[in-house]
Formats: structure tokens, sequence, C-alpha cells
């Protein structure tokens, strides 16, 4: 498996996709910064709150949409260019391919989103005369969240790959899924009048606020990190049955 | 002779369809087996199972007397219908990917393959920018990563040009004379593969229906005048004065004369000459295509 990660770091770091998402990551974070600093100049008694700012802009679609992107292309280019075929006749196993695949985009896709988790920590807490506040509790379970999310996200792109094939089709339900699963579990809890909403953002929502519980938190990284686990193992499953 | 690839009633069946019907070769070292069939006869099928990217419906199958195919799938090298590129890595870089895949942390085997297959001066290039018979070149090295004992072949000349396929030719001869690689090839493209293959195996409707070696197609193809219901020796005094010495006994009486076809009515009358009527004098050997095409139920595209 090291070998596959390592050839896929390799592939990464050698295409444009990477280094295209990157750059919309830091112009996304440039353009929120532009925007914050005018907010601030014009009502200088708003305080920001450390990461909450970068929540907003990373769960608000630019993650997802930067981690579906990337993940679709790595998964499903192996296929549609018939490269697997040559991965795995070199004697890689099929489960290696996909852990160390899933793993490679899981820790690509947090470097390209942490570009704008960095930068939003600096404004946070340097912009506006050290108004924001470093909490660094908060930073760890914003982390970690990102992290397990991440992964699930990952792991459910890598399923539908290895189930269409076609790059396009996957970033199209990679990136489609959450919303309407969101909106699903908006209608089901507004229909049933449950107050919390279980759908994957919403769930994030939970997770990374700070009047959230410790209980609550970690039932949702637990969660998050199952339900990455379960798609591992189902992308495995299809991998492995499928000719190529 | 080793044996390195063995198949064992090797199955493939999609749905309904039976495409590859218990076939069972072997593949000896220093082989270059030639896969011949029409398109959809099964070759690609076959090559796919071997190669691990497709799981057989039933039988077996072997490298080196090995049976778990995962310990020895690193010293096959396959290259099933096209080559497989990243297009916006460079020739070089693209290498290096399978080079890591691989765990080689010597980047020395990288330029000695491409120069071995003759594109180092394209190694800057991207490969999306490459002609067929570079991409295809590029496959074969790619494929040559780990100096594999045994190259799977698809189609390797499929779409080339006329100094393409010479020049892939003379590698994959190269390759089996200079570095003793095992080949396995398959194509529809009969005068080609009759120039690389030591031995052929023709599959029909996924039917492994004939295994010949080089010797006996060359045997089978030969044109000859046959003489039947004569004394031999007496047959082989006219035939030495005729200068025809290429000749043998067969089947306890027939006598074959490999020559121009076109001789046999000078053959009957020197006979008739000397009082020897032959029961029957008749040509004998198909060309290398009709040969072919019979074993293939038929028919063939692009012979």
């Amino acid at each position: 498996m090291h070998n596959v990660i390592s050839a896929q770091m390799y592939k990464c770091f050698k295409t444009k996709g990477f280094y295209i998402l990157l750059m919309i990551a830091l112009l996304s974070t440039v353009f929120d910064l532009i925007k914050v600093t005018t907010t601030l100049q014009s009502n200088p008694e708003l305080k920001i709150e450390g990461f909450t700012s970068t929540y907003d802009a990373l769960s608000g679609g630019l993650f997802l949409l930067l981690v579906g992107i990337y993940a679709a292309l790595v998964f499903s280019s192996d296929y549609t260019s018939l490269s697997i075929r040559q991965i795995i006749g070199k004697g890689t196993k099929r489960t290696a391919y996909i852990l160390g695949s899933l793993l490679t985009v899981t820790v690509v896709s947090l470097i390209i989103s942490s570009a704008a988790y960095v930068a939003a920590f600096l404004r946070g807490t340097f912009i506006g005369s050290g108004t924001g506040t470093f909490d660094g509790l908060m930073m760890i379970r914003f982390l970690v969240v990102i992290i397990v999310f991440g992964f699930m996200y990952v792991a459910f792109t890598a399923l539908i790959a290895n189930i269409t094939r076609k790059t396009s089709l996957t970033m199209l339900i990679s990136i489609f899924t959450p919303t309407i699963l969101q909106l699903v579990a908006v209608s089901i809890t507004s229909l049933a009048k449950i107050d919390v909403l279980y759908d994957p953002i919403t769930m994030m929502d939970v997770a990374t606020s700070v009047k959230t519980s410790t209980q609550d938190y970690l039932i949702a990284v637990i969660i998050y990190f199952c339900a990455g686990i379960l798609l591992t193992y189902m992308s495995i499953i299809v991998g492995k049955k499928k000719d190529l | 002779m080793a044996s390195v690839l063995r198949t064992d009633s090797l199955t493939k069946v999609y749905g309904k369809n039976t495409v590859v019907d218990h076939v069972s070769m072997n593949i000896e070292q220093g082989d270059i087996y030639g896969l011949i069939g029409r398109n959809g006869a099964g070759k690609t099928t076959l090559m796919k199972m071997i190669g691990g990217v497709a799981a057989p419906t039933s039988g077996a199958y072997e490298f080196f007397g090995e049976k778990d195919n995962t310990k020895t799938l690193s010293r096959i090298g396959c290259l099933i219908e096209s080559p497989s590129l990243y297009p916006e890595l460079t020739v070089w870089e693209n290498m290096m990917f399978y080079n890591k895949l691989l765990g080689i942390t010597d980047k020395k085997n990288i330029d000695e393959i491409l120069d071995y297959v003759g594109i180092s001066e394209a190694k800057k290039k991207k490969t999306k920018q490459l002609s067929l018979g570079m991409k295809q070149r590029l496959g074969i090295g790619i494929a040559l990563i780990g100096y594999p004992d045994m190259l799977i072949l698809d189609e390797p000349i499929n779409g080339l040009d006329p100094t393409g396929i010479v020049d892939i030719r003379n590698l994959l001869l190269k390759l089996n004379k200079e570095k003793g690689v095992t080949l396995l090839i398959s194509s529809h493209i009969l005068g080609e593969l009759a120039r690389l293959a030591t031995r052929f195996g023709v599959i029909d409707r996924g039917v492994l229906a004939d295994e010949i070696t080089y010797e006996e197609l060359l045997e089978k193809t030969r044109k000859a005048v046959r003489i039947e219901g004569l004394d031999p020796r007496k047959v082989a005094v006219t035939l030495e004065e005729m200068k025809l010495n290429d000749y043998k006994v067969i089947d306890g009486g027939k006598v074959m004369v490999y020559c121009d076809t076109g001789l046999s009515g000078k053959i009957n009358r020197a006979l008739g000459e000397k009082g020897m009527y032959a029961e029957s004098i008749g040509t004998v050997g198909q060309d290398l295509e009709t040969y072919f095409v019979e074993k293939m139920g038929g028919g063939v595209q692009n012979a």
C-alpha cells in the first residue's frame, strides 16, 4: 500500500488539477479576506471568533466542491485512462490500490482545504488589531471533524467512481449528493418536527459549534468515521468484483 | 524448457455468452506465442484473465509453476488493448509513476528502458503529444519496468503505420533474443504474427482451436507436389535427375516434393517417360492466410 500512496502522491503533484484546485482555495481565501477587512472597516466593533469564519467558508460548499472534484478526478481517471489495468497488472492488489488511493486523496484534499483554513486562521487571529482570539481546543475539534468528514466524503466518491467509472458522472454525483441528502434530511426532520438535523452538513455545524457538548461532538465524529469505514469497505467489495 | 504460463480450462462467461471456453495452453520460457483470432474471438478477455484484471468464471492459470498469482504478477508485464498513459505526465514521469508503484528507488532503469525501446529523446514530452507508435513503445517500456520475465501484449501493432509495425516487431524480437523475455502476443494481422511467433494458438469463438509451432506451420503451409502409388526409391532417382532434391517420403510411400507446384506436370511427364504412372499426383499446401482462416472458423478481418 505504501507504494500505491507514493505513486499516487507523485502523480498528484505532477498534475495541473491539484494546483488549480489549490489556487481556487487560496483565491477564495483572498476574496474572503478582502470581504472581512472591508466589513471590519465599516463596522469596527465587529469581532471575528477564531475559526468560525473559516468553517463558514469551507463548509459553505467550497470544501465539499474541492474535495469532490479532486477525488472524482483521481479515482475515475485511473478507470477512464485504463491505467488501472496496468496498475493491477503490475501485481498491485486491488485492496491495496483502493486503500492507498483513498488515503492519498484524503491527505491531498486536506492539503487543498487547509490552505484556506490556515489563511483564515491567520486572518481570524491577526486582522482587526487582534480582535480575533485563538482557541486551541476549537482548532483541534475543527481539524478532527475536517479529517473524518473529508475521509468519509472521499470514500463516498471512491465508491461512486468504482461503480460508474466515469469522471463527469462521479463528479456530479459526489458534488450534489450531500446537498440532496441535506434536503432530504431537512424535509424529514421538519415533517417529523425533530430539532436536530441529521444530515452530513448540518451535523458538521453541530460538531464544530462552540456550544455543542463533547458527547454530541464525539457522536458526530464517530458517525463520520464509521460511515467512512463502511463506504471504504463497500468500495473494496465493488472494486474487487468488477473486471477491468 | 521450463513452463512460464500454463492455463487449465480457463473460462469466462458474461451472462449467457461464453467468451473464453475451457482454454488450456502452455507457454514455455523463450517462446513467442502468437494468439490469433478474429475480432471478438476472446483474445483480449483471455489476456485480461491471465494479466489478473478479469476474474475467470472457472479454470485456473499459473505462472512459473506457482499457483498464487499475486506472487508472480510482478514478473509479468502487460499491455492490454492500448497503452494506458497519464496524458498530463511526461514520458519519464509516466515511467516514474510505475517505478514508484513497484517500489523501485533507483531511477537509472527508466533511462535504460526508454533507451531500449527507442524513445529516450521524447522523455520530456507529455504523453498526449506522442504519436501512436511512440505511445505503443512507451506502453511496452512501462510493461518492462521491473524487468519482467514475460510480456503479455494485446494487439501491440494495432493502428500502426508500416514503419511503426516494423519497429515494434524488431523491438519485440530484440527483447526475446537479448533479454530472454517470453512473449504472448495477440493479433488479427496474420502476416505480422507469422514473422514474430515461434508458436501459435488459434482462438475461435473462445475456443483454442489449434496450437502449432512455427516449424509445424511451415510444414503445413509449404507448397509441395505429392506423388502416390509408386516406388519411392525409383521416384527419387527421377527427382534427382531433375535436380529436385527437396523431397521426403511420408505415410509409407507417398513422396512429397517441395518445389514450385507448377512443376507437377513436368514431374508427371518425366515419371511417365520411365514407365512410372502414379495413382495420383497433385499439389498440397495452403498459404498462411488460408490455413489460419480455416482454423478461425472461415472468416477473418484485416487478414
